[in-house]
């Protein structure tokens, strides 16, 4: 616990130098990035202490907010947020460290390290915070924080747009996180966490399951709350970007874990939702990941589909607990928290590479990439890899996480029956094809934007010796991704303290004991894979190997602009899937005898934002517009609606149903 | 580990190029043509390994290495399948997701390599090769569900073992559901007829031999063969289902896999003679249907 409250210490003080140093752009820099390393450091030793251990750590000290009190309490739980958040915090902190590859982000960097140090400091709070006042205000630190981050090129409008749609969304999911926290503090008593449990609110289950929901669910972007998402991440500088993905949208599934325990016994139908949300999601999601231009929207809908994932793994834990099948639930829970480790590790590593090349490039349009691998083959091939991680292929890392949501859908599905069954079977068809998309989208996106040639001349300087702070941070965290796939149960072993506070009723060792066997099929497969390579440079030899063209049909002058684009490639998959995704084409064809012009425009948007909320906000706001007429420019008009409110209240007294204090 | 299934592991070995060679004989014959001997693809293979190479300037180590990749995950999805009817090499519960898994990242870097040469008919290729997979993909989940609903178990050597003798006993129709599903899924895998075209050479029509176009030597030979492997795999995971033959003596049951096999790839060519190739947007509503089958047989089994 001291560690951790030193690494809060750390950030905090970290923020306020890095702010008074901000006349000095690369001194703050180096002071920022500095308390991020020194802080992650310690809040990792702190994370790693408490992860196996069942007891909790506390910490209390009083506070002058009403209710409020600086009680801390680390546990397991905590700690399995709190580990990922230091290692993809430390890590996006030295990518991002002072240095020639820098340069766009220069003069607001200084407050983007003061933003990013508060945004740590306050996740950090957030895993451990013991009462629920203080637990809001980490809440609302983080959000602010990283609004501030996100609007770190507040100069380009589109930023400022995400910027506020993001601040609206985290507002009206804090309005739900409000009323939830005084409902139940208001039926226990107590605004400490650790009394909740204790009372059961008068209020029923699914409203209080909703709030939760709407609540963490927005900040863990499950569908349909992750329509901020894509727009703020597009927007962000790339290591924000890698850390609100790796990390901040944890911190809502940290919610969910903590919280839904503690409204009531586990109940099957919270589980449904939360199975059907998570396979739809992840399917939705996956499906706009592939169509996007943007490379770093590819990336954003990628982490909406992760998070459906695991949203969808969650559910079969607490299906499992619901009907008392200990061992599904432990394989649920532990496939959701695996998951959200694998997910942190390849997407910082994604957003970093691909941040860089679109940094080199200046160019986030995947139309415009290509040849990235030949040229600049240090920092492509790290993206590969990650891009490889992610799409869960066996050998890295981002297998094992979903080899073990199978793992558990399919053993809920012969264990139980009934509609849980035909729920399990439907998930597995979701999440086969899932992955099936998401293989699709980083074939396309390494493909398309790595491999080939430029279909845009990259600026004459774009691929200069990137900086080892960059290489190495990147190379850190593709080698985490490696040895989570080679030595799975090790790690899947260090899960087994969180598993045994969600569950427990269940034997937390299972799900490592259940991995084992996939380390020994990574490393066969790589032997393999290495013998036949050897093999082939044996063949080869001896026998001529000539460098050649492409193959071309005999064309005379072929044209970077002659390959496969990045919108027909996922075309056809576009197409059968047009009735969910309604992409909108506008094109002009050839006209005349002697056509001159011809175009052809497709946007696919998102349809939870075109037919959900633009419509619903509309409808909100012509209403707000109507109410308009109330205003009247005379103060007389205002007293009489003042008498009105007052004798409106005083009727309410005598109504039944208020409860009076 | 026992003898049998590496006994049976290197018949699989040896005899799966001659599974195209079978189909492609029995188009020829349907068609009243002579057709390329049997062994034909072994000399095509023996003269590609002892051919140099040319690369594309454009291409990177994603091009040299795709062609390992792609037969190193064939040949580890073989160690998962017991072909001997019994027992797989290597096998725990849950490898048939490491299974698919194989196979996908054998896909991935397929359809990389073809766009690492920047040509648009390798994209063409690699388009529809992701394309028909996202079909695919939920069809053989769904058949393995259904395999696992109907035996208690989660791995393929157990599935295809002992209890699916049990399982025609009491869920016969999921079993021949499944069976159907799984072949459909083998004709798109193993890039057959109806879904791609193995015999043109014209690459509007192509998917498979469209993606390796620009492949030559050693690493053509690796792909020709790992298509083979793969119709193979997927024969006997079909033959196993329709064939359960854990009761038989072990030798029988390997040289069954003759036989069934040989009879797998006979009706791949029947199939390719009797019908033309479906239009692109027509093999998903192929592969929708052989998704829906095996969730038929899954409903059957739901209590």
């Amino acid at each position: 616990m001291n560690a951790l409250l030193a690494a809060v210490a750390v950030w905090l003080v970290g923020a306020l130098a890095s702010w008074l140093a901000r006349h000095h752009p690369d001194r703050s820099a180096w002071i920022g990035a500095a308390a991020a390393v020194g802080g992650a450091a310690l809040g990792a030793i702190a994370a790693l202490g408490a992860l196996p251990v069942r007891d909790a750590q506390f910490f209390s000290a009083p506070w002058s907010v009403p209710y409020g009190a600086l009680s801390l309490r680390l546990d397991a739980l905590a700690a399995v947020f709190l580990l990922p958040l230091c290692i993809v915090g430390a890590l996006c902190a030295i990518y991002a460290a002072p240095g020639p590859h820098r340069r766009a982000n220069g003069p607001s960097s200084g407050a983007g390290y003061t933003a990013f140090n508060i945004l740590l400091a306050s996740m950090a709070v957030v895993t451990v915070a013991a009462n629920l006042v203080l637990l809001l205000a980490a809440w609302e630190a983080m959000t602010l924080a990283s609004y501030a981050l996100v609007v770190t090129e507040h100069e380009s409008r589109a930023a400022r747009g995400a910027g506020f749609q993001y601040l609206v969304f985290s507002h009206v999911a804090a309005g739900a996180l409000l009323l939830l926290f005084l409902i139940i503090s208001g039926a226990s008593g107590t605004w400490e966490i650790a009394g909740l449990p204790g009372a059961r609110a008068a209020v029923p289950f699914a409203w209080l399951f909703l709030l939760v929901l709407v609540g963490f669910g927005t900040k863990a972007a499950i569908v349909p709350f992750h329509i901020w998402l894509p727009d703020a991440h597009a927007a962000a500088p790339a290591h924000v970007s890698a850390l609100m993905s790796g990390v901040m949208i944890t911190m809502g599934f940290y919610g969910l874990a903590r919280f839904i325990p503690l409204l009531g016994p586990p109940s099957e139908g919270a589980a449904f939702v939360l199975m059907g949300l998570g396979a739809a999601g992840a399917l939705g999601a996956v499906l706009l990941a592939l169509v996007q231009r943007d490379v770093k929207r590819v990336l954003a809908y990628s982490t909406v589909e992760n998070a459906g994932l695991v949203t969808l793994a969650m559910g079969v834990g607490l299906l499992g607990q619901a009907l008392k099948a200990p061992g599904i639930a432990v394989l649920g829970w532990a496939a959701a928290l695996l998951h959200i480790w694998t997910h942190a590790l390849a997407k910082s590593l994604l957003f970093g590479g691909i941040g860089a090349i679109a940094h080199a490039t200046h160019s986030r349009d995947l139309e415009g990439w290509g040849g990235i691998l030949a040229r600049w083959p240090v920092v492509g091939g790290l993206t590969v890899l990650g891009g490889l991680a992610i799409t869960a292929v066996p050998g890295l890392s981002g297998f094992v996480g979903e080899w073990l949501i199978f793992r558990a859908l399919f053993d809920g599905a012969v264990v139980l029956h009934g509609a849980s069954r035909v729920a399990l079977v439907v998930g597995i068809a979701a999440v086969a094809m899932t992955a099936a998309l998401t293989l699709a989208c980083y074939a396309r996106l390494i493909g398309i934007g790595l491999l080939g040639v430029p279909r845009r001349a990259p600026p004459a300087d774009a691929f200069a010796r990137p900086g080892a702070a960059m290489i190495g941070s990147l190379a850190a965290l593709a080698g985490m991704c490696v040895v989570v796939a080679w030595f799975p149960a090790p790690v899947v072993a260090a899960l087994a303290g969180p598993v045994a506070m969600l569950v427990p009723a269940g034997d937390p060792t299972r799900a490592a004991d259940v991995v084992r066997p996939l380390g020994g099929i990574a490393l066969l497969a790589s032997g393999v894979i290495i013998l036949l390579a050897a093999l082939r440079t044996a063949l080869v030899r001896r026998r001529p190997v000539r460098a050649s063209v492409t193959w071309d049909c005999g064309y005379a002058t072929p044209e970077a602009r002659m390959q496969y684009s990045a919108s027909s490639l996922a075309e056809p998959i576009g197409r059968v899937f047009a009735p969910l995704l309604r992409t909108r084409v506008e094109r002009h064809g050839p006209e005349g005898h002697w056509p001159a012009k011809a175009s052809w425009r497709s946007r696919t948007p998102d349809r939870t934002m075109t037919g959900v909320y633009r419509p619903a906000l509309g409808g909100l706001s012509a209403l707000m517009l109507r109410l308009r007429g109330l205003q009247e420019p005379r103060v007389t008009t205002y007293l009489r609606y003042m008498v009105l409110a007052l004798l409106v209240l005083l009727g309410l007294l005598f109504l039944p149903i208020v409860v009076r204090p | 580990m026992s003898r049998s299934s590496i006994v049976a592991f290197t018949l699989v070995l040896a005899m799966a190029p001659l599974l195209p060679a079978l189909a492609g004989r029995t188009v020829a014959f349907l068609t009243g043509r002579r057709g390329a001997p049997l062994l034909q693809p072994y000399r095509d293979l023996a003269k590609l390994l002892g051919k140099g190479t040319v690369y594309s300037r454009t291409t990177t180590w994603v091009f040299r290495l795709a062609p390992a990749v792609v037969l190193g995950t064939s040949l580890v999805a073989a160690c998962l399948l017991p072909l001997d009817g019994r027992t797989a090499l290597t096998g725990f519960a849950g490898d048939m997701i490491a299974f698919a898994g194989l196979l996908a990242l054998g896909r991935l870097l397929l359809v990389l390599g073809g766009l690492d040469t920047g040509s648009s008919f390798e994209g063409m290729g690699a388009s529809r090769e992701l394309g028909f997979a996202t079909f695919t993909e939920p069809a053989l989940f769904l058949g393995l569900a259904a395999l696992a609903l109907a035996t208690g178990e989660l791995s393929l050597g157990r599935m295809l073992g002992t209890p699916l003798g049990a399982g025609w006993a009491h869920a016969p129709a999921t079993l021949a559901m499944v069976g159907v599903s799984l072949f459909v899924v083998l004709l798109a895998e193993a890039s057959r007829g109806p879904v791609d075209d193995p015999a043109t050479h014209l690459e509007l029509t192509m998917i498979h031999e469209v993606t390796i176009l620009d492949h030559g030597g050693p690493d053509l030979g690796f792909l020709l063969y790992a298509s083979a492997l793969k119709f193979a795999l997927f024969g006997a995971l079909v033959a196993g289902i329709l064939m359960p033959r854990s009761g038989w003596p072990a030798p029988i049951a390997i040289l069954a896999l003759v036989p069934a096999l040989a009879a797998v790839a006979i009706l791949v060519g029947v199939i390719e003679s009797v019908m033309a190739r479906l239009r692109l947007m027509q093999v998903p509503q192929l592969l929708t249907g052989a998704a829906a089958l095996a969730a038929l047989g899954v409903i059957l089994l739901v209590r």
